[in-house]
This record gives structure tokens, C-alpha cells and sequence, in this order.
């Protein structure tokens, strides 16, 4: 799972997955704006085959929070 | 298997095989239940180089009153499995009307084939929030005339500066009326409004050339406003519609872009058992074929239903099976219950050998490449072998619940073209006549008898508002008889109309079969200083060829020469594999072939000059003059 995101927010941020961490966040990465921030949540929503909530879109601003929310609806 | 799909498909780009990656595209997006499957086969068309894997290039721009961007991954995904790659250009969110009016900016810019407009209700219908919720006296009309208020300048605009190919959304009917039960009670209510709107759309469209209302709520309607709309996205980002939705609009757009590209399909060839009937002829008998108004015999029977409605459409239908052709023929003479009829059909391989060896003689007889073949079979094994064979061939699989198959045939629109000219409705029976006027060939005793015996009567006419569609049409499908292959876009052939530099002449040919329509275009431009009629583009249907039509052709161009006062007859000559047919024309018409080439000559390009100081070429006497009707266009 943990790679399956990676790679996701490599390919819609630009970013080089080796160098996603916890650390990650959307204030740090600069293409990381709003408008990619639903490319995002909607490509994980496909991608694993749930639906996010609003409030937890709102909440999955890092790295950390992604893996943390996506684990909850597994 | 989700990998295995991903990986086929990757490793067949890598390898540039054309056909066979965009089958396994196909193959991928179709079967694996990959949630990214769209993104990555979108990620590797970006990636592709202008021209791989033998893609035809469309540039689409979107303009919509919402978010529409999400659609981008499923239209290149898409376009790759339907042989186009697609350049795409976003508006600015709810830009459209600025971008269409503003000359200058980056929608002309970026010289779109195709742009698509996309509104919502209260675009078209500014006060739509309120005037739903009270009953209007004025209504339908009211709706009808603030509808075409905003849309009429934007469509007028846009023509003053692009001939792309314009499409317009039209407007999904509410599911939940304002005014529940009671809309539409007192007096006509938003449903009526909005339907009124519709039709005033369409009408417009009809009377606007390369305009175009695409069915979007038909296409809502296929999956239902439930799952189509996306409640949370639309008020969250103005993103209306579902993400996992978003393919099934891409595919109607298609429709048009590969209509636009020219890939349209010509030609449905069909299986027999257990496809056009129920169970195998050479086991069941004819007595025992599942084929009437019992399932699964009245599945087969919507199927040929089905055959009926393409083939009046225009759409060439043949038989591909493995069977014994007598016992085929005597089920075609006594089944009770056979919709199709050996007429329908313009050619039957029914033998024992490959199928592959059987499409192939059918795009042969027709002259028409495989890539126009759309085959159907309920055999998975046929199926392989033929896109093993022939991968450029589209290969539907009729399926186990043949109740399916309205939808795998349709859905697509693998026949829809863009023009609907008189033409298309005849082919069928044209073909039909042809093969009656090689039958009078064998039988004239000398040619001259023969082209006599014909009655041709050859009219040669400038390029119509009328006869524009149907000559675009024949730049892109014409192969053989062919001498430069230049394709054109109904968009610069109306330019090229109104250009003065250029002479563009339509051919329809009357015969003691009937009128075969124009089947013959000719496009040279007037080049003063050399005093040259330079021929960019000269073909002839294949329906034809072979009866000194293209020696009229010649006649008519220096007649057209001589009277702009230029000496000069240039023939361009692009050989290509198809085109061998009509390489010797300028040669057999007394023209010499030139060492040094003039003005920008493509690769492999050939020339060829008349000089007609020294003699011209005349119009075959076998000929029957011009009718009064000449001016009469399809």
C-alpha cells in the first residue's frame, strides 16, 4: 500500500518517490496545490477502490496522514 | 492478471507495434480493474513522439462552464485504443466565452480540429435557479429565445475565426423538477423548457456547417444521474461528474474525433453460427437453429435486426464462417425466420479456409483497407487468429449473453461519420452495381462498345456548400485510385472554396446503372508566375475506375487552364503502397515527367508536365453530354 501511494504522489506531484517520507507534506511540496490535491484524493479513491469523506480529504495533507486515512478504510 | 495486462500493453509501446499496442491498450482498460489503468495509458501517450505507433494527430480543445480536467487521462487513453493521439488544450475554469471571443487568444492559438463546448443549464438559462420554481405562461419559448441569446453570438464568433469542428452539449432534462409532480401542470414546465432548448440547439446546428450537438443526455441517461453525478465533487470543485464516469464521455466525444480523423468503419463482417443464429447450421440443421421469438433465439434475431439497421445506414455487411456454402444457401432460401437475405450481404466467404485469408479477400473485392473492417464472431479461437493476423482489423467477440451485443456494437460507434450523404445510404447497392458493369464488360465486344454501352454521363462541377462533406469525405478514404493521398478536413476544403488561387472540381458520374454520386474531386491551384495549373489532389472512387472517367477529368482541367490563360498542366505523384493504379495517369495522357521538381515537392514525390501549346487532352466521345439537373447536389 505503502508504495502504491508513493508512486501516486510522485506521478501526480512530480516528485521522486524515493524521496517521499514522512516528512512530505503539502506545504513542502510546491506543485502540491489545491487543485492537485483532488487529482490526488480522486486517483486514490480509484485507485483502492473507496470513497473518501470530505472532512478526511481536508485531513490528508501529508504523507503520514495519506497512508494514515487510506489504512482506515481498507 | 491486473499486471499482466499493464505489462503486455507497456512492452508492446516499447516495441512500437502500433496496432498491437493499442489492442492490448484496449485489452487493459477493458479487463484489468486497475484503479490508475486510464493514468498510466495516459502517462505513455504524453511520452509519445509525434507520429509512433501510427497514430493520426486530432487537437481537441475543452471548453466547459465546470471542471472538466479530470477528463483528460480518459480522452488520450482512450483516443491511443481508437488509433489518435490527442492534443489537448484546457480553458481557463468557466473561460469559454472570453476564450471564444477573444481572437487573439490562446484557443485560436492553439488551431484546434476540434473544439468541444461544454455548459450547464444556468449558463444558457441565466435566472434557472429561480425561474424553475415558478410557473411561466411564456414557457417554452421564454427558455427557446434566452438559450439561443447566449449560444447564437458565441457560435458566430467562433465560425468568424476557426473552421474546427464545433461541439455543443445539450442539456440534461431535470430528474428532480423544482415544481415536483406538479411541473408542467398549469403550463409548460422545465422539462418541456429545457427539452424545447434541445431542439432549438439541434436545429441551429443543422443549419451551421461543422457544428455539431453532442447527445450528453443520452449519454447521462446510459448510466443514470445517480451514479454520473458526483455530488461531493461538484460542490467541493465544480467537478460534476464521477471520476469513474468520466471514460464514458470520453468515448462519445470519440465518436466524433475519429469521424474527424477519418477512421470510420466501412465494412461489418459476420460469423454464422452462433452469431447470426443460435446453435451450428452443420449439427443443429436448419430445423434446429435457435432463431425466432423464443430466447436466445430472439437475441440473434435483435442482432440481425441490428445488421438491417447498418446496412441502411450504408454500412457494408459480409459473411466470414466455416460451412458448408450449400447448406447456407438453402437456410437463407427456407428458414421461416431470417431478417437478413443473401442481398444484404456484398460478399459471402463461406468455406473452410482461415478466416484471416477471408477478410482479407473482402477489403480486397470492396477496395477497402482492413483497417475499415469491423469483424464479429462468437468464436474465441477465430477471434485470435484474427488479431493475430490482422491486428489493424476491430475485433468484437459476440457475446456469451448474445442479448449484449446491441450495446458492444453501438456503444462505440465504431460506422458513425460525420457527413450523411446520398451516398452513404447507396454504397451498398452501388457496390451491387458495379459487379453488374464488370458482368457488361465481358460481354461488349470492343472498349469503345463497352464505355459506350454505359451511357456516362460525367458532370464536373465546382465545390458546393452542398458537395463540401462528401469531397472531404473522399480525400480521406480514397486510396487507389489516388496521386497524391493529401487528406483533407471539410474545414480546409470550405477554405480552400473561398480561396481564388484555388479550383476545386466535384465528378458525379450517371450511368445506365444510376447515379453513383460524386465519386471523383480535383484540387489545383492557379501558380501565375510559372503560368502553371498545378494538381495537388486528383482521385477517383474505385467504384469507377477503369472507364476513361479521369481522362473527362484531365479534358476539363485544360479547358480550366486555357481559360485562366496558363500553359501549364503540373501532375504531383506521391507513390504510396495502395495507389500503384493510377501512377501511370499523367504518362498515359501525353505528359512528361520532369527532372528538376517544382516548388516544395515531398519525399519520394514525382512530377509530371503538360505544355498545352502543345495539344490538350479532349473529353471521350463516348460520353453523354451534361444534364439539366447539373447543378443538382446531394
Amino acid at each position: 500500500m505503502e508504495e502504491q501511494i508513493k508512486q501516486l504522489m510522485a506521478d501526480l506531484l512530480n516528485l521522486n518517490p524515493a524521496r517521499i517520507d514522512d516528512s512530505t507534506t503539502m506545504e513542502e511540496v510546491d506543485g502540491w496545490d489545491s487543485f492537485n490535491h483532488l487529482n490526488l484524493c480522486l486517483a486514490l479513491e480509484q485507485e483502492f477502490g473507496i470513497t473518501l469523506e470530505v472532512y478526511e480529504m481536508e485531513e490528508m495533507t501529508s504523507y503520514y496522514d495519506i497512508c494514515r486515512i487510506i489504512q482506515t478504510k481498507l | 492478471m491486473n499486471s499482466e495486462w499493464r505489462n503486455r500493453f507497456l512492452e508492446l509501446v516499447a516495441q512500437g507495434r502500433g496496432p498491437e499496442a493499442r489492442q492490448a491498450a484496449d485489452d487493459y482498460l477493458t479487463h484489468s480493474t486497475e484503479g490508475g489503468r486510464w493514468r498510466i495509458v495516459a502517462q505513455c501517450v504524453r511520452a509519445l513522439p509525434e507520429g509512433a505507433l501510427g497514430l493520426k494527430t486530432v487537437r481537441v480543445a475543452l471548453l466547459a462552464s465546470f471542471s472538466l480536467e479530470f477528463i483528460q487521462d480518459a480522452l488520450l487513453a482512450s483516443g491511443l485504443v481508437h488509433g489518435l493521439r490527442i492534443h489537448l488544450h484546457l480553458s481557463g475554469f468557466a473561460q469559454y466565452a472570453q476564450e471564444i471571443l477573444e481572437p487573439t487568444g490562446p484557443l485560436y492559438a492553439f488551431q484546434p480540429d476540434v473544439v468541444i463546448l461544454a455548459l450547464e443549464e444556468d449558463r444558457l438559462l441565466p435566472s434557472w435557479q429561480t425561474q424553475q420554481m415558478t410557473p411561466d405562461p411564456d414557457l417554452p419559448e421564454s427558455w427557446v429565445a434566452q438559450a439561443m441569446a447566449v449560444i447564437d453570438p458565441l457560435i458566430t464568433t467562433f465560425r468568424s475565426h476557426s473552421e474546427a469542428l464545433l461541439l455543443i452539449h445539450d442539456l440534461v432534462p431535470p430528474v428532480h423538477p423544482a415544481l415536483g409532480i406538479l411541473d408542467g401542470r398549469s403550463t409548460p414546465g422545465s422539462i418541456e423548457g429545457v427539452q424545447a432548448v434541445n431542439a432549438a440547439l439541434r436545429a441551429r446546428a443543422r443549419s451551421r456547417h461543422g457544428v455539431y450537438i453532442v447527445n450528453y443526455s443520452g449519454v447521462v441517461a446510459r448510466t443514470g444521474m445517480e451514479h454520473w453525478l458526483d455530488r461531493r465533487m461538484a460542490l467541493l470543485a465544480k467537478a460534476p461528474i464521477a471520476m469513474g464516469q468520466l471514460p464514458r464521455l470520453a468515448g462519445e466525444y470519440l465518436k466524433y474525433l475519429r469521424a474527424v480523423a477519418g477512421l470510420t468503419k466501412k465494412c461489418l463482417v459476420t460469423d454464422l453460427d452462433n452469431t447470426l443464429w443460435g446453435g451450428v447450421l452443420g449439427e443443429d440443421g436448419l430445423h434446429g437453429l435457435k432463431l425466432g421469438p423464443d430466447y436466445p433465439g430472439s437475441a440473434h434475431l435483435a442482432y440481425q435486426q441490428l445488421l438491417l439497421q447498418l446496412h441502411a445506414r450504408g454500412v457494408l455487411l459480409a459473411i466470414a464462417s466455416k460451412n458448408n456454402p450449400q447448406d447456407v444457401e438453402e437456410l437463407f432460401r427456407d428458414h421461416p425466420g431470417m431478417l437478413v437475405k443473401p442481398h444484404h450481404f456484398v460478399r459471402q466467404e463461406i468455406h473452410w479456409q482461415p478466416k484471416s485469408h477471408s477478410l482479407h479477400a473482402i477489403a480486397d473485392s470492396l477496395n477497402i483497407g482492413l483497417e475499415h473492417l469491423v469483424f464479429v464472431d462468437d468464436n474465441p479461437a477465430e477471434c485470435a487468429e484474427i488479431r493475430a493476423a490482422w491486428p489493424m482489423v476491430t475485433v468484437i467477440q459476440f457475446p456469451k449473453r448474445p442479448e449484449e451485443v446491441v450495446d458492444a456494437l453501438l456503444g462505440p460507434g465504431w460506422f458513425d461519420g460525420l457527413g450523411w450523404s446520398v451516398e452513404d445510404r447507396n454504397r451498398a447497392t452501388l457496390y451491387a452495381q458495379r459487379d453488374r458493369a464488370e458482368a457488361l464488360k465481358t460481354a461488349s465486344s470492343s472498349l469503345p462498345d463497352y464505355y459506350a454501352s454505359l451511357q456516362m454521363r460525367v458532370d464536373i462541377l465546382a465545390v458546393t456548400e452542398g458537395s463540401l462533406t462528401r469531397t472531404a469525405q473522399l480525400t480521406q478514404k480514397t486510396n487507389q485510385f489516388n496521386l497524391t493521398t493529401i487528406r483533407h478536413g471539410e474545414q480546409e476544403v470550405a477554405r480552400r472554396m473561398r480561396d481564388a488561387e484555388w479550383l476545386i472540381l466535384t465528378v458525379r458520374v450517371v450511368d445506365c446503372f444510376g447515379d453513383n454520386g460524386i465519386v471523383g474531386v480535383m484540387m489545383a491551384r492557379q501558380r501565375t508566375t510559372e503560368s502553371v495549373l498545378e494538381i495537388e489532389t486528383f482521385l477517383l472512387s474505385c467504384r469507377v475506375i477503369g472507364r476513361t472517367i479521369e481522362t473527362a477529368m484531365l479534358a476539363e482541367l485544360c479547358h480550366q487552364a486555357r481559360q485562366r490563360s496558363l500553359r501549364y498542366l503540373l501532375g504531383r505523384v506521391m507513390p504510396t503502397p495502395k495507389n500503384l493504379p493510377a501512377r501511370a495517369l499523367y504518362a498515359e495522357h501525353g505528359f512528361s515527367q520532369l527532372s528538376k521538381l517544382l516548388y516544395t515537392p515531398l519525399p519520394d514525390e514525382r512530377q509530371w508536365m503538360l505544355d498545352l501549346e502543345q495539344g490538350g487532352i479532349t473529353r471521350p466521345t463516348w460520353m453523354v453530354p451534361m444534364g439539366d439537373d447539373h447543378g443538382r447536389t446531394d
